[in-house]
This record gives structure tokens, sequence and C-alpha cells, in this order.
């Protein structure tokens, strides 16, 4: 096996891109179904490659331009599982017909393998940019004509911004470590007397762009506005694809590469002065208050969901500041139970055929209209808070508690978290005139639901072979492979 | 309708089957009362409110597994965990199936005190707290557990949640939970002071809600605190610490589940006998069981705060049915009266045949044994 086995998923996203281009250019008139199912072929093959991929061994890689370690594979999982999710429910999109719009998604998973899967801090920022530019190409498709260029030239920027602070990232790191490839950079941090100041200097740009593309509150994202007027599956699927990429920058990017195995004990040590663990840790506690009092405060339920589905990952984050093994796979396991999470959500809110600017009005009695999509999606925002019996619920809480006194503040993200279903289920169920006009939910509709459902709760109530996996994908950082 | 109720039996005793294949000898008697429990509440659902919609089904399922995983569980953290999942859906039932209303205040949902409770049990966690601390908090969920309808006692048209299959269903969970924390997890500082104390706070509270429910005008809000009363019931008799008033209590919950599944929610027809025994019998099965339980809890103890705290219970049953003077015979809002069934037939026979048996299973030996020393003490 040759490392250029690890393109295979790559390769096969990129022949989908071409056909369904090739289908674009002979014929304009193409049938929508047959560029769905191009999409959902190619993805689904591109994931039982990435699958497959896991009898590679890591360390062949982890030294090129290529990682795959159990991280990065199960990061690329994630972003393949969580594509193919919005695709099934873009079936009956009625957006879906846009070929474009199924060029550019497409795209938008390639770079994000990319993005996930480089040892180069600067393929990385490329990819990263790619994944915006292509991102907001896809979501201005979704709108209306006149809002379209506004949205490009919006996405655009965005990727300027991120494209220079990225750059000067790569600069940075390619003067003071004379590479920008992950591992060895760290190697020189352990070996030689850095001077702290650029050192920190990158740590803090790193920090930046990792909660940048998470979108962990205050930023809200890169994908701005043109999230607020697209289709539910796209600004919510890739809410959590870029959220997948943010949580990587900062798994890969940040503890990979500041922090080293402490002899002993499966815990990390941080390799500067200026403590990476407990900078993440800050940023997350502040993720971990704002992100549902801001799905609270909003009373746009596109708004709300948007700043919600960023919970788990926030959860992660938090677990993941702790740099100790156990936890670490615990968190690895909440972005994957993530990725069902944003999948429940989109199929179920879909299905309701909300407007974009949809606000809590239009939610209120609806429980007593259309029960299986309503409670679909408590549930789904159940899991996302982290509410017993769903993956993370005690789990998380009492294994950080036990670590630090900040187990406090997720206690108080699932207060808030708890108040903010609690409230969507009161609304849901009230004695408000529902409106009759909702559309009807099909058979086959409901049956996906419900597999989505069983697959959420089981991942709760099993959670065991979860967590072990978790913390099997991140023998790496403790020097066991 | 069939096929629902068909495959909800069918998969709750497969459920049981697998469990009780499972557990351990120690914790098989948990799977069994679970199945009398929740099997109670599917067999005598004389209204098929639960098979109504297949989510309710779904949902019914899922809490029963959720409780047979806490029951197998070896960690007290798991068990709370499993407790709370299954308390959040029945919570979730609750606001399903309830009658519609206003929507204001989030107090009034009963989803906020399962929220609590998980809130309350996620606090135990706190780092540096003392055990003490802990054990008050597990103590404040299960309070909350046993009172989850309390908090939507104002809100409008509640009344007719009462006798619902989601009040059976929190008295199964919160009945199974409470008996198998006091009987596996309760930590040693439960029995000491100032914890001990609880022998007459617990019925204290209790004694508090039944004089609130003399205040209530419909008498089935005060159905609804007098099942929240005996869930807490339930706990203090496992809490005290002796065999017989565990035994008790176990009675008591499957008791109380089936039998608020099977009260008539409509004034019983006069004419028809079958209708006005059954009514009559389903209120005097947990009638007869609280006195069986009374006098339990009444029987000679060295423990006086249980003494006393039995004194107390017996005052809050005694002015929760003295709230009963007010009652007034009228015709009950009904839309179909459902025909007479075979599951209305067996409950008259459960409840007959039970009633009689269980009432005097231990009162009967006691006076007999009583009279026997007697008439040979006066040999």
């Amino acid at each position: 096996m040759s490392s250029y086995h690890l393109l295979l998923p790559q390769c096969t996203i990129l022949i989908g891109v071409l056909v369904l281009a090739l289908f674009e250019i002979v014929d304009k008139k193409f049938h929508h179904r047959q560029g769905w199912i191009v999409h959902v072929i190619a993805l689904s093959l591109a994931f039982v490659q990435q699958l497959l991929l896991y009898r590679l061994p890591a360390s062949l890689f982890v030294t090129g331009g290529m990682i795959l370690d159990g991280t990065t594979q199960l990061f690329s999982l994630c972003v393949l599982l969580l594509s193919i999710l919005i695709q099934i429910n873009r079936q009956t999109e009625k957006y879906s017909s846009q070929s474009q719009t199924s060029i550019l998604t497409l795209g938008v998973t390639f770079f994000c393998l990319f993005a996930i899967q480089s040892n180069r801090v600067l393929f990385s920022v490329i990819s990263v940019l790619g994944m915006i530019w292509l991102a907001h190409g896809a979501l201005a498709t979704e709108t209306k004509l006149k809002e379209e260029t506004n949205l490009i030239y919006s996405g655009i920027i965005r990727g300027l911004i991120f494209l220079v602070v990225g750059v000067l990232l790569s600069i940075l790191c390619i003067s003071v470590f004379g590479e920008s490839q992950m591992d060895e950079i760290q190697r020189v941090i352990v070996r030689g007397r850095l001077r702290q100041p650029p050192v920190f200097a990158i740590e803090v740009l790193i920090l930046f762009l990792g909660a940048l593309v998470l979108g962990v509150p205050p930023f809200g994202g890169i994908l701005g506005r043109a999230r607020n007027h697209s289709s539910w599956s796209l600004s919510l699927g890739l809410t959590g694809l870029f959220a997948i990429v943010g949580t990587n920058i900062f798994v890969r990017w940040g503890l990979l590469v500041f922090t080293r195995p402490a002899i002993g004990v499966l815990e990390l040590e941080p390799l500067t002065t200026w403590n990476i663990l407990n900078v993440i840790r800050v940023i997350s506690v502040t993720g971990l208050v704002l992100t549902p009092l801001l799905a609270i405060l909003n009373k746009n339920i596109r708004g709300s969901f948007l700043f919600f589905i960023l919970n788990p990952f926030v959860q992660a984050l938090f677990a993941l500041s702790f740099g100790q093994r156990e936890i670490l796979g615990g968190a690895i396991a909440q972005v994957v139970v993530s990725v069902i999470i944003i999948g429940l959500l989109i199929s179920s809110i879909q299905a309701l055929e909300f407007s974009p600017t949809a606000t809590l009005k239009e939610w209120m009695a609806l429980g007593r209209t259309d029960m299986v999509a309503c409670l679909s999606i408590i549930l789904a925002l159940s899991s996302a808070a982290g509410l017993a019996p769903f993956y993370g619920s005690f789990l998380l809480q009492k294994t950080l508690s036990i670590n630090s006194s900040f187990g406090v503040v997720l206690l108080l993200n699932m207060v808030l978290s708890g108040f903010y279903v609690g409230r969507l289920l009161t609304l849901a169920f009230h004695g408000g005139t529902a409106d009759s006009s909702q559309p009807t939910i099909s058979r086959t509709q409901k049956m996906w639901f419900a597999a989505q459902f069983i697959i959420l709760i089981f991942m709760g109530i099993f959670w065991q072979p979860l967590y072990k996996y978790g913390a099997y994908s991140i023998r790496q950082f403790f020097g066991e492979v | 309708m069939r096929l629902r109720i068909i495959v909800a039996s069918v998969s709750l005793i497969l459920s049981s089957a697998i469990a009780f294949l499972l557990a351990p000898s120690s914790r098989a008697p948990w799977v069994i009362i679970g199945l009398l429990c929740f099997g109670g509440i599917l067999l005598f659902d004389i209204y098929n409110q639960l098979p109504r919609r297949w989510m309710n089904l779904v949902i019914f399922l899922l809490t029963y597994a959720l409780i047979l995983c806490a029951v197998l569980e070896n960690t007290a953290e798991a068990f709370w965990r499993d407790f709370a999942g299954a308390l959040f859906f029945t919570s979730l039932l609750f606001e399903q199936n309830s009658k519609p209303w206003s929507g204001f205040g989030p107090l009034r949902t009963t989803v906020t005190p399962a929220l609590i409770f998980l809130m309350l049990i996620l606090a135990q966690s706190v780092p540096s707290l003392p055990p003490e601390l802990n054990y008050g908090f597990s103590l404040g969920a299960i309070i909350i557990a046993a009172y989850i309808e309390l908090f939507c006692i104002f809100r409008e048209n509640t009344a007719f949640n009462a006798g619902s299959f989601m009040s059976a269903l929190r008295i199964a969970c919160a009945g199974l939970g409470t008996l198998f924390y006091s009987s596996v997890f309760i930590p040693e500082i439960a029995r000491q002071h100032p914890f001990n104390l609880m022998n007459i706070v617990l019925p204290a509270i209790a004694a508090i809600v039944a004089l609130f429910s003399i205040f209530l005008k419909h008498w089935r809000r005060r159905q609804i605190l007098f099942y929240c009363n005996w869930s807490l019931f339930i706990f203090w008799a496992a809490l005290s610490g002796e065999t017989f008033r565990f035994y008790a209590a176990i009675g008591a919950l499957v008791a109380g589940v089936w039998t608020i599944m099977m009260t008539d929610h409509e004034s019983a027809n006069p004419q028809n006998q079958r209708e006005l025994y059954l009514k009559l019998s389903t209120w005097g099965v947990p009638g007869s069981f609280l006195f069986t339980i009374i006098i339990f809890a009444l029987s000679p103890t060295t423990d006086d705060l249980v003494r006393q705290g039995s004194a107390l219970w017996l005052l809050s049953f005694f002015i929760y049915w003295s709230g009963l003077r007010s009652f007034v015979f009228q015709k009950e809002r009904t839309t179909s009266k459902p025909e007479w069934d075979w599951r209305r037939s067996l409950a008259l026979v459960v409840t007959l045949v039970g009633a009689s048996l269980l009432a005097g299973i231990r009162v009967l030996p006691g006076i007999f044994s009583e009279i026997w020393n007697q008439v040979g003490g006066v040999r």
C-alpha cells in the first residue's frame, strides 16, 4: 500500500464533481434526479473507501504531507457521513434541482477532507478557503437572484480574511520553524529554544482560526448571512461541516503541535509557556455559556438552531481542553454523535417545510398537528443539549467536574440548554391554534426519522463502545502507535 | 390499533426476557417488578390511550428500556443517568398527550421538573462537595420525581390528565427508581443524623400537600396530588430500612400503577353493576393497600422517628380523604363511553380478588395470631 491510497476518497469525490460538471456542460437541462444519484453514489463510495483506509499504518503517513491517524479517520468519516445525510435530505428539497448547488456542495466535502487530512498548515488553509468560497457559492444558489451577488461577494471577503490570517500563520510557521508541517513543528518546539513571542503569535492565530471556523460565539461562523435564506439542509449541514473542520483545527493544529504526552500518565502537557490547554478551555467556556444563551434569545427558529447545533461541538472542545486520554476519547465520540444529531434535525425540520424566516410563532402548537416531526426535532435538540439519556449527558459532565471546578460551567450550559429545550417543548404542545396547512409526513419520512433517532438513542444508552473507539482513535497522541 | 398493541406487548415481553436473562440473580426481581408495572399499564389501559399513536408506544417502550437499564446498572452514576432519561421521556409523553393549555409559565410544564431532576443529579458531580450535600441533592431529585405533576396542577384542563397512563407511567418510573436506589445505592449517611429526620420530613411534606389539596375544587386534581403523595410514601417506606415495609412499598407501587389504569374516568352507570363494582373496587384497592401499609407503618418499631412519621402519614391521608366531604356526584363530560370489554372484566377480577387478599395478607394473620394468643391466654 502506498500513500496514494490515502487520496482514494478524494479522487472518488472529484470524479463525482467532474461527472456532475459534465452533465451541466453537455446537457443543461439534465434531470436533477440524475445529479442527486451521482452525488449520493460518489459520497457513499468515498465513505466506504474511507472506512477501509483504517488498515493503513498511521505512522507511515503522519510524517508526510497527509495524516491518517485515528482522529483524522474519524473526522473524515464524520464529514462524509454528514454530507451523505445532507444529500439524502435534499431529495425532497425544492432547490435540489439546481445542479450548481450539487457540484458546489460536493466540492465543499472534497476540500473538507483535505482540510482535515492535510499535515501542512498552508495546505489546510487553502482547503478551508476552498470550503468557504464553495459553501458561499452553494448557499447563494438557493437565494433570490438579486441577493446572489451580495452573498458571493460577502463570501469572497470572508474567505479573503481567512486567507490573510492563514497565510500570515503559514509564513510565521515557516519563518520560526522552517516548516509548516505540523509534526515537524512539534519536534522543533520540543527540541529547540525558541523565542516565545512568535510562538505565542502562532498559537493566537491558530486558536482564532479554529474558533472562527467552528463558529464558537461570538464569532458566529464564517458563513454569515448566506445561511439565513438558503435551504434548511444546506444551512444546518454546512454549519456542521465547518464545525467538524474547526474542531479538527483545535485538535490537529493546537493540541497535537503544542502539547506532548506526559511521561507516566495518560495526559498531555503543554510545550510552551503559554498553556494552550487553558486557553482552549477559556474559549470553550465562553462558547458553553454563549451558545445556548444566544439560541434562547434568538426569536428566529433558524438562527436559534444554528447556534444550538454548535452546542455538542463546544462541549467536545471543552472536554478536549483537559488533555486527558479518556476525556479526549469522549470528546471525539461527541463529534460523531453531533453528526447524527444534525442529520435528524435537518430531516425533521425540512419535512415541516418551515420558511427560513420562521419564528417561534410558527412553532407554537406544532406538536398537536405534526407530532412525529416535532418530537424528532425536540429529541435532536435534547441530544445536542446533552440531556439524559443521550450521549455525553453524564459522562462528560461528571468526568470533567472531577478534574476542574470549570465543570460548573458545563452544568450551567446544561441548565441553559435544558431551558431552551423545555421552552420549545412547552410551546410545541401548548393549547394555541396550530396551523393546519402543515404538510403531511409520509410513512417513509417517519421511518427515516425513526432510524436516525434509534441510532442516536443507542449511541446514548450504549456509550461505552463509542467512548472506547474515541479513546482508541487518539492513541497516536500518546505515542502508542 | 390491534397491531400496535401486539407489537408493544411483544416488545415489552422480549425486552423483559432479555433483561431477565442478562441480569444477575440479585437484580432479576427488579426486572419482574418492572414488567408487572409496565405490563399492567399496557394491559389495563381500558381507554386505549397508549396505543393511540405509534409515537406513544415508542416512547413508552424506550422509557421501559431505560428503567430496565437503570435497575441493571452497576454504578450509581449510570443508574441516575438512566433514571433521569426515563423521567425525561415520561414528561415528554405527558406533554404530548395532555390536554391543551395556554403554554405560559415554564414552571407549569412537567418538563421543567424533569430537567431540575437532571440538574440535581448533575450537581452531585461538582467538585469538593461534602457527601451530605450530595445525598441532599439525591433526596431533592427523588422528591421532585415524586411531585412532577404538582408543577402542572394549576394549568388549564390538567384535571383531565388525572388517571391517565402518563400518571401511571410517572408512578412506575419514580417508584421503581426510588425503591431501587433505596435498596442498592443508598449511602450510609442516609440512616444517620440529620438525614434520619427524613422519616418525619417526608410525611410532613405529604401532609402539607394534602392540606393544599383540600383547597382544590376539582376532585381529579386532588387525585393527582394523592398519587404524588403515594410516590413519596413508597420512598419513605423503603427509606425506613425495615424489610416488611420495603415489600409493602413494592406492593403499593404495583397496586398504584394498576389501579390508575383501571379507574373508570366516566361516572358509573348504576344500572350496570359491573361498572359500579369496578369503580368502587379500583378506588378500593389503593384504599385497601393504603390502610394495609399504614398498619405496617404503625406496627411496632424501635425507631421513634419512623413511628412519628407513620402517624404523620396517617394524618396526611386522613386529610386527603376528608376532602371527599365536598365530593359532588356530577355528570362527567364524556364523549364516547367505551364498551365493557375483557380488560374491564379482568380489572374487576383483579381488584376484587387482589384487594381482599392483599389487604388481609398481613393483617389477618396478625389478628388471628392475636386472637389465638388471647384465647390461649384465657385458657
